[in-house]
């Protein structure tokens, strides 16, 4: 027993010791160094100081890399506080909205997409962090950024195109309607392309009350005069023309050999605007395929879509 | 490939409109940096002479605000929901 005694005391006071190590500045120095100096050592000292006793993260927390990610989203809050707020003092420079201009861009829905994940991810984190929730849990706080990570990784990665889609929507549909609209798509596949981009763009899957709602938003979605290279755009354009080239260009078709030249142009440096004025036409000849391929298949599929909604039968299925 | 909208302010740089939203007193856009998706801020909308501008926020409260109603509108539960 005497032994054991002897032990515990040992072990406590070697913890101590480790502990004592590691002090506050220790941790600040840290958070400097993981938010690439955006924080000043002090500025940084403030940060840990306000996450432990304001969160309480022990420093446990910090030491194991539990607080990382927190650390980090709240740094990205910051930064878009400061680019948003005037400072005290500060002239407010002024834009005239009329200069807004229309701007052809390959990857606009990439950059909006990830920008609005990039905002609500951070507030998910600032939600928790700002407004100082009593019942948040540093758990509900690693799991939403685990989950944000994830998603940001799908979107921007360029993984295969329907597993991702797949992977993404069950991030932000926690009822299991996604499921539904494959589920209704499963008759064609290519359906997934006119139901899904809008709805998991606006992140709206837990706003649709109904499966009539979710046969609105198909059938609607698929009358739009979109071009369905938008879900793919935000995945990988290179893929997705090897897809439309290989699903929707005939042999037959008399542009055939240009379009198939262009694919294998755009393939080299996988940048539009690269592309000399002749080949970048046949990009787009080849969009128009898609589109009027999928303006097809949506008359195609118009009847069956609308057999999904029983009269008198509100609610899911 | 389609057109987006781009402004340019004032560091001379293009910003992507990606979200406009508005409460009952104002109007604002949410921008994205056209070369860097993660470089986001938000600007107001004002009218002077009869002409638009966009401008900063005035202070941290407008800038929660407006974070609310961006956050109930993109996220699953708003800033204020039971978690």
């Amino acid at each position: 027993m005497i032994f054991l005694d002897n032990f515990d005391a040992f072990m406590e006071k070697q913890l101590k010791e480790i502990h004592k190590e590691k002090n506050i500045e220790d941790i600040a120095e840290y958070v400097r160094k993981l938010t690439n100096n955006f924080f000043n050592f002090e500025e940084a000292k403030k940060v840990v100081n306000r996450l432990m006793e304001d969160e309480n993260y022990t420093k446990e927390d910090f030491l194991s890399h539990k607080a990382d990610k927190a650390i980090i989203m709240y740094v990205k809050f910051k930064k878009i506080k400061e680019a948003s707020v005037s400072k005290p003092n500060e002239k407010k420079e002024k834009t005239p909205l009329k200069t807004i201009i229309k701007k052809y861009h390959i990857k606009a829905v990439a950059i909006s997409l990830a920008a609005i994940l990039s905002v609500a991810a951070t507030l998910k984190i600032a939600d928790i962090i700002i407004t100082m929730n009593e019942d948040a849990e540093i758990s509900d706080l690693l799991s939403s950024a685990a989950d944000i990570d994830k998603g940001m990784n799908i979107v921007l990665s360029n993984t295969t195109y329907k597993g991702s889609i797949e992977d993404y929507i069950t991030i932000y549909d926690s009822r299991g309607i996604a499921k539904d609209i494959i589920k209704i798509c499963n008759k064609e596949p290519k359906l997934i392309d006119i139901a899904l981009y809008k709805v998991y763009f606006g992140l709206n899957f837990n706003k649709l009350a109904t499966m009539e709602d979710i046969v609105r938003i198909i059938k609607n979605y698929a009358s739009e005069d979109e071009s369905l290279n938008y879900v793919t755009e935000t995945l990988n354009f290179s893929s997705f023309l090897d897809y439309v080239f290989e699903n929707y260009i005939s042999a037959n078709n008399p542009n055939y050999f240009k379009y198939k030249e262009a694919v294998k142009e755009y393939n080299k440096n996988k940048s539009y605007y690269d592309l000399s004025p002749e080949i970048q036409e046949m990009i787009d000849g080849i969009m128009e395929e898609y589109e009027k391929g999928r303006d097809n298949l949506y008359a195609e599929y118009k009847d069956d879509l609308t057999e999904l909604v029983q009269p008198n039968e509100g609610g899911r299925k | 490939m389609i057109d987006v909208n781009v402004i340019k302010l004032e560091d001379n740089l293009d910003y992507v409109i990606i979200d406009t939203l508005a409460n009952k007193e104002n109007q604002y856009f949410f921008l994205a940096q056209e070369l860097d998706e993660n470089n986001v801020c938000v600007r107001k909308v004002i009218k002077e002479e009869g002409k638009e501008f966009l401008v900063k926020l005035d202070n941290e409260e407008e800038f929660l605000e407006v974070l609310k109603l961006f956050n109930s509108k993109h996220n699953k539960r708003g800033m204020n929901d039971e978690k």
